[in-house]
C-alpha cells in the first residue's frame, strides 16, 4: 500500500444537544479535521484504492474499492448466476471496515441512516435485505443467498471497544463515478456524523497480476 | 488564573487528553463481557466427519462458539491462533466449536488442509443456528461458561496469541 494523499474532510458534526463541552468536542472544528487522519492508499498489486478516516474519538472507517472482476468472481464461485453477479459487481462495491478503537465507548450504527451523496443529492444505500429480494426473484440458490448475507457489511452493528466488522456495501453508481458518503453513528448513545468525500467507484477492468 | 487561560486552549488540551483518542493505535484484542449471562441457545450440528455434536454435550466445559466461513478474511486469519489457544487450554476444560456458515464439505475440507485444526468444525448449512445467536457479522465468537451461559462476545477477528487477549480468555475460562 502507498499513501497517495492525506488531507482533511468535514467531520464530526454532532447532532445531539448535549452539554457545552460535549457539544464543542463533538462538533466540526479545525482540530477535529486535522486529527481525522484521512488517508488514501493504493494496493500495488491490483491498483485499487482505499479511503481511511479516523474519528478523533477512535472510530475507524475504511472504504476499499472492490474491482468488479473481484466481486463478480467471488459471487460466481458461490452460486450466483452471471446476470446476478454482474449486476452487483458493477454497482460500485466497497469492502467496508469499521473498527471501534475507542477505549470505552459503545459504537452503534444502522446503514439505513447512511447516505450516498452524488451531485449534491443524498439517497439511502440499497441494503442487504433489498438485494436479497432481488436474488429471490432471480431464483438464486439458498447457499448463494447465505453467502451474500454474511459477506455484506452488516446493516445494524453495535461494537464494544476492540470490536470490528468488515463486509461489502454497494453505492449503486456506475463504475468510475465519484461520490461522497454520509456516515452516521452513535457513541454511548450520542449521535455523530461525518462525510467522506471524493470517493471513486472502481472502474470495470480486468485485473492484471 | 484559570479564567485567564483562553477557552480554546482548554478545549485543545481536552481534545488531546480527554477524548480517548486512539487514532493509529494498534488493534485492541478485547473480549467483552455479556451482561446478565443469558442461556446459550442449544444446537445440534454435524461435523466434517458426519458426527453429530450438541452444545449441551459440552456442559461443564467452557466453550468458544466461533461463527465463520472460508471466504471471510478475518475468520481465516484468526484460525491458527485459535487452534493454539485450544491446544493450550484444552486440559483446563476449554473447547472451541467452529460453526461454518452456509458451506459444504467439498468447500471446507480442502480449505482446512492448510490448517491443522483439531477442534470440531460444524456445518450450519442452512444458517439456522446463527440466527438464534443474534450474530451481526462474521466472525463472531461467544464464550459459553460451564453452566451453559453466554459470558462473553467477540465481534470480529482477534489475535488469540495476544497476551492481553490470553489473559482475558484465561479469566473467562477460570471464571465462576
Amino acid at each position: 500500500m502507498t499513501e497517495r494523499n492525506s488531507h482533511t474532510t468535514q467531520f464530526a458534526r454532532c447532532l445531539g444537544l448535549g452539554a457545552l463541552l460535549i457539544s464543542i468536542l463533538g462538533c466540526s472544528t479545525v482540530v477535529h479535521d486535522e486529527t481525522q487522519q484521512r488517508k488514501i492508499l493504493q494496493d500495488k498489486v491490483v491498483g485499487s484504492y482505499r479511503w481511511i478516516m479516523t474519528a478523533p474519538s477512535g472510530v475507524n472507517f475504511t472504504l476499499a474499492q472492490r474491482l468488479p472482476d473481484q466481486t463478480r468472481s467471488f459471487y460466481l464461485a458461490r452460486g450466483f448466476s452471471s446476470a446476478a453477479a454482474n449486476s452487483y459487481a458493477i454497482s460500485c462495491v466497497f469492502q467496508t471496515i469499521v473498527h471501534n478503537d475507542t477505549k470505552k465507548s459503545v459504537v452503534a450504527f444502522n446503514l439505513a441512516d447512511w447516505r450516498i451523496i452524488e451531485n449534491g443529492h443524498e439517497r439511502p444505500l440499497k441494503l442487504t435485505s433489498q438485494w436479497q429480494q432481488d436474488w429471490k426473484k432471480m431464483g438464486l440458490p439458498k447457499s448463494a443467498q447465505i453467502a451474500f448475507q454474511w459477506s455484506q457489511f452488516p446493516t445494524i452493528q453495535k461494537h464494544n471497544p476492540g470490536d470490528w466488522f468488515q463486509g461489502m456495501i454497494a453505492a449503486g453508481l456506475p463504475p468510475g463515478s465519484t461520490f461522497g458518503v454520509k456516515i452516521v453513528w452513535t457513541q454511548d448513545g450520542v449521535p455523530h456524523q461525518a462525510k467522506m468525500t471524493d470517493i471513486q467507484c472502481p472502474k470495470d477492468r480486468t485485473i492484471k497480476r | 488564573m484559570l479564567k485567564k487561560i483562553p477557552l480554546a486552549i482548554i478545549f485543545a488540551v481536552a481534545l488531546v487528553f480527554g477524548t480517548g483518542g486512539t487514532a493509529g493505535a494498534a488493534e485492541m484484542q478485547t473480549i467483552q463481557a455479556v451482561p446478565q449471562k443469558p442461556a446459550a441457545p442449544n444446537f445440534t450440528l454435524k461435523d466434517l466427519n458426519d458426527k453429530t455434536h450438541s452444545l449441551s454435550d459440552f456442559r461443564g466445559k467452557v466453550v468458544a462458539v466461533n461463527f465463520w466461513a472460508t471466504w471471510c478474511p478475518p475468520c481465516r486469519k484468526e484460525l491458527p491462533s485459535m487452534q493454539r489457544a485450544y491446544k493450550d487450554y484444552h486440559k483446563k476444560g476449554f473447547v472451541i466449536l467452529g460453526v461454518n456458515e452456509g458451506e459444504d464439505w467439498d468447500t471446507i475440507a480442502p480449505f482446512l488442509e492448510n490448517f491443522s485444526l483439531t477442534y470440531p468444525i460444524l456445518l450450519d448449512k442452512e444458517s439456522t443456528v446463527i440466527g438464534k445467536w443474534k450474530v451481526l457479522g462474521l466472525p463472531t465468537t461467544f464464550i459459553v461458561d460451564r453452566k451453559g451461559r453466554i459470558t462473553h462476545r467477540i465481534n470480529g477477528g482477534r489475535d488469540w496469541d495476544d497476551p492481553a487477549f490470553r489473559k482475558a480468555l484465561e479469566a473467562a475460562i477460570d471464571g465462576d
